[in-house]
């Protein structure tokens, strides 16, 4: 898989991954910005109003239409956390104008360049206030319907003690929804339109240069850009043990507890991949040390599971259990990880959990968004984009290697979501 | 023998085979140049199941609910009582399974060892194995994967939805069963299931990617014991036609009430392209009316009634045993979307389909079924409802592009009739309107 980088303009680049093998293919356009309150909920609500409506399909329905006229285009906005950072932007998936007959990624193309640069306003110039409104609302219903899926809400509580004080462990309020006008969003969405450096990654079979041809000419140079912005990946630190619990009136409690590496965020270093292949044996398949143990041993939940969060060097552990084996669960998650710092990990773990990661890796290529995901951060940061290289340093990683990663991995936080009783009887009507 | 039947289309550059024999499982190989393979075992098995003459017994029985699924999860445990996952890990091989009302299924996805993996899948599928302490943990897993299910508020509200609206199918009750009905399953239950469903001719093998389908015969021959047992006679479900309730409510941890509507349809062809023509023909339609182009939607957003687009499906099974549409989402006025959205279908009856927006959906519906094949896992998964049915998977493009405007309003008008349309509402606790 080769990944070329060719400048569009001092404030945008494109990243192709040039293939035919996909009847469906990928144009992302993102902008990496500063996380925290103030500008952060402007910067995830924009983008929202953005896709309600341009200057030539001034409504929803009308752009929509032009997208289901495109072949069944999509373009979804994409604001996510990356590290201490925020990316903003827009993914478009589509077929390829092979596979139709049509040149949809034309199309495609000046659909994106119109929501960005040339979206529906009102008489004064502002992003319309009804369309603002009617965002914010949305916005404030999905904060609101956190509680609707608990094992997110504790992930996300989870997070917040393990990352306080830091851009990462910032969550978006109602009430800074609330304060947000027209003309504030507005103000906003124009100084990041004009100063973002632009990130384009594609992933199809046009050559890369037809594609950087069709973008720099929707596209032009932003005024105020000062260059591209590297997202922020400080790692958490190490620190006391956070303990917090809440209950709600659900069936099965949740908990999920974080853990910090000593500073392993994404890297190209041995330790990086020692890392990732201790998560792996410590609860990355139904073969790992949690599953194994957690639920085939002691059937204490239905899932127990560990995620590595590589851009903040953090190993968070999620389980769905009953109230009363929070103790009991909490005890074998612990025994498991001293398991692994004591380097008790059997040959046959280790060899599962490597050709669990390397069957992964292996088929990144034949997904446009496995591409994406994979290519995209290691291509913010500068990093090698093969999984190949991958797979090979993956591989030179020892027992010694994953004991002495295990070392490093150190209990920050724990959240606790007890249930105080599920549902109440049904009343048919 | 066997006999190998190659089909393609060239409009999608792409081509798949069948190969039979008699008291063999019938197997589909599908070539995609990709690095991963996907193979799968389906079996005509799921919760719908569960009243049924057992081979080789004169009457019908009826089991707890949930055993489909429970039989699922204990699939994965070898002779020697050993997990068969950690098998499939050590080839590198990402296994798993999932039960739903008609099926259940097996599968995996590797990039190297496939053959060896492939045996160990139908080797686990054909050789059971269950005893009173496995079954007694079992219980206590499914009973927390029931719990965790109990507190998704989307899914208590599908579940009362169809419970509002069948009487007795049992397409009615969760695929789980309950913590009650679980509690009954026994080893021997189990066995005298699998020995029903798990036979060669109630079970199709599809496998997708780089594979020489030569060698996938006899792999199959190898750990599947050739079987001459039928389909299992499954019993004949006299579902009315009217709903069982209008609105059926409940309540759980929700910022704002969540709703499914419902509209239900019995009056389902015994013929399988017609089922198919039908299923194509709901895929345009409720498109039209659910999606975030359609004048529904917007007219919903506009006037704050919903924030979030619908969710909306067409479910059938193959067998052709029950037929529905559901639309989902969130609302603060439940009961308000619910009489616009049977306002404005009843109001498309009268006023009839829209040229353009038909041709439009429809041609959403080709770019979909065009671009499913990228993926193996898509195309493995995908093949499943035409290999129940009997039909060639590439029947889909050119049924769908003989579909016009007409049908489709002939089936709005005998479909969508407003006194199958049913509301279910999950409410904010303390919420009492």
């Amino acid at each position: 898989m080769n990944l070329q980088e060719i400048k569009i303009s001092d404030s945008a680049r494109l990243l192709v991954v040039e293939t035919d093998k996909f009847k469906k293919n990928i144009l992302s356009m993102s902008a990496i910005l500063p996380l925290g309150p103030g500008t952060t909920p402007l910067d995830l609500l924009f983008p929202k109003v953005l896709l309600r409506g341009t200057a030539s399909c001034p409504t929803n329905a009308s752009l929509k239409k032009r997208l289901e006229e495109l072949y069944d285009a999509r373009i979804v906005e994409s604001g996510s956390y990356f590290g201490n950072s925020l990316k903003i932007g827009f993914t478009a998936d589509f077929l390829s104008d092979r596979a139709v007959g049509s040149p949809v990624l034309e199309g495609v193309i000046k659909l994106l360049a119109d929501i960005w640069q040339r979206p529906a306003v009102d008489e004064s110039g502002l992003l319309r206030g009804n369309e603002v409104n009617l965002a914010k609302r949305a916005m404030r219903d999905a904060i609101r319907a956190e509680i609707n899926n608990t094992a997110v809400y504790a992930a996300n509580r989870c997070r917040e003690l393990v990352c306080a004080g830091e851009p990462h462990g910032y969550s978006v309020t109602e009430a800074e929804v609330e304060e947000i006008t027209a003309a504030g969003l507005t103000e906003r969405y124009k100084k990041v339109r004009d100063s973002a450096y632009l990130t384009f990654f594609y992933i199809g079979p046009k050559p890369a240069g037809k594609v950087a041809e069709l973008l720099a000419g929707a596209f032009p140079p932003a005024s105020c850009c000062t260059g591209m912005q590297r997202p922020d990946i400080t790692p958490s630190p190490d620190g006391v043990p956070e303990y917090k619990e809440a209950s709600m009136p659900v069936s099965q409690a949740k908990l999920v507890m974080g853990f910090t590496t000593g500073g392993m965020v994404f890297s190209d270093s041995p330790e990086y991949y020692a890392m990732c292949l201790a998560a792996e044996i410590f609860g990355g398949t139904p073969s790992s040390k949690l599953f194994v143990n957690l639920r085939e041993r002691l059937s204490l939940c239905y899932y127990c599971g560990a995620y590595y969060e590589n851009l903040k060097g953090i190993i968070y552990v999620s389980s769905g259990i009953d109230t009363k084996s929070r103790e009991a669960a909490r005890a074998e998650v612990l025994a498991q990880l001293d398991e692994l710092r004591a380097g008790h990990i059997t040959t046959a773990e280790l060899d599962a959990a490597l050709l669990s990661v390397v069957n992964s890796y292996r088929q990144i290529e034949d997904s446009p968004y496995s591409i994406l995901s994979f290519c995209f951060g290691r291509g913010m940061l500068g990093l090698d984009c093969s999984p190949e290289n991958f797979i090979k340093r993956i591989k030179q990683v020892t027992i010694d290697d994953i004991k002495k990663a295990a070392e490093r991995i150190r209990l920050r936080a724990e959240y606790f979501l007890a249930a105080r009783g599920g549902g109440e009887a049904e009343c048919d009507e | 023998m066997s006999e190998v039947k190659w089909f393609e289309s060239p409009t999608l550059g792409e081509r798949y085979c069948k190969i039979t024999s008699p008291r063999r499982p019938a197997i589909y190989v599908f070539p995609k140049d990709l690095t991963n393979t996907y193979a799968l075992v389906a079996v005509k098995y799921g919760s719908v199941d569960r009243k049924f003459k057992p081979d080789g017994k004169a009457d019908f029985i009826e089991v707890p609910d949930g055993v489909a699924h429970f039989l699922e999860h204990r699939m994965f445990t070898d002779e020697d009582g050993n997990d068969i996952f950690e098998h499939f890990a050590a080839l590198g091989a990402d296994a798993n399974a999932y039960t739903s009302y008609d099926r259940t299924v097996y599968y995996f996805n590797c990039t190297e060892n496939f053959e060896e993996a492939f045996g160990l899948l139908l080797h686990m599928v054909a050789h059971p194995c269950f005893t009173d302490e496995q079954v007694s943990r079992e219980q206590g897993i499914i009973e927390q994967e029931i719990r965790m299910y109990d507190d998704e508020p989307e899914d208590v509200c599908y579940q009362n939805l169809l419970a509002a609206m069948y009487h007795v199918h049992p397409v009615r009750v969760n695929v789980c069963g309950t913590v009650a009905s679980i509690a009954k399953i026994t080893p021997g239950l189990l066995y005298d299931c699998h020995r029903t469903f798990y036979s060669a001719g109630n079970m199709v093998i599809i496998i997708c990617g780089r594979v020489d389908y030569g060698r996938v015969a006899e792999i199959v021959d190898a750990n599947i014991p050739l079987s001459g047992a039928a389909e299992p006679l499954r019993f004949a479900y006299e579902e009315p036609a009217e709903v069982v309730l209008r609105r059926v409510t409940a309540r759980r941890q929700v910022s704002k009430p969540v709703f499914a509507i419902g509209i239900k349809n019995t009056d389902i062809s015994p013929d399988p392209v017609a089922r198919l023509r039908e299923h194509l023909l709901q895929r345009v339609l409720t498109r039209m009316i659910f999606a975030t182009s359609g004048e529904l939607y917007n007219s919903l957003y506009d006037k704050e009634l919903i924030t979030a687009p619908f969710a909306y499906s067409y479910d059938a099974v193959p067998s052709g045993s029950f037929s529905h549409v559901i639309a989902s989402g969130s609302a603060e006025n439940p009961d308000k979307v619910f009489e616009r959205t049977a306002e404005y279908i009843t109001a498309l009856c009268r006023r009839g389909i829209d040229k353009a927006d038909f041709e439009r959906c429809r041609r959403v519906v080709l770019s979909r079924i065009i671009g499913r094949f990228d993926s193996t896992e898509r195309i493995a998964h995908s093949m499943i409802d035409p290999a129940f049915r009997g039909i060639d998977i590439f029947e889909e493009q050119p049924v769908l592009e003989g579909l016009t405007k007409e049908d489709a309003e002939m089936l709005l008008c005998r479909f969508y009739k407003e006194d199958k349309f049913v509301l279910s509402v999950v409410l904010p606790k303390g919420d009492h309107s």
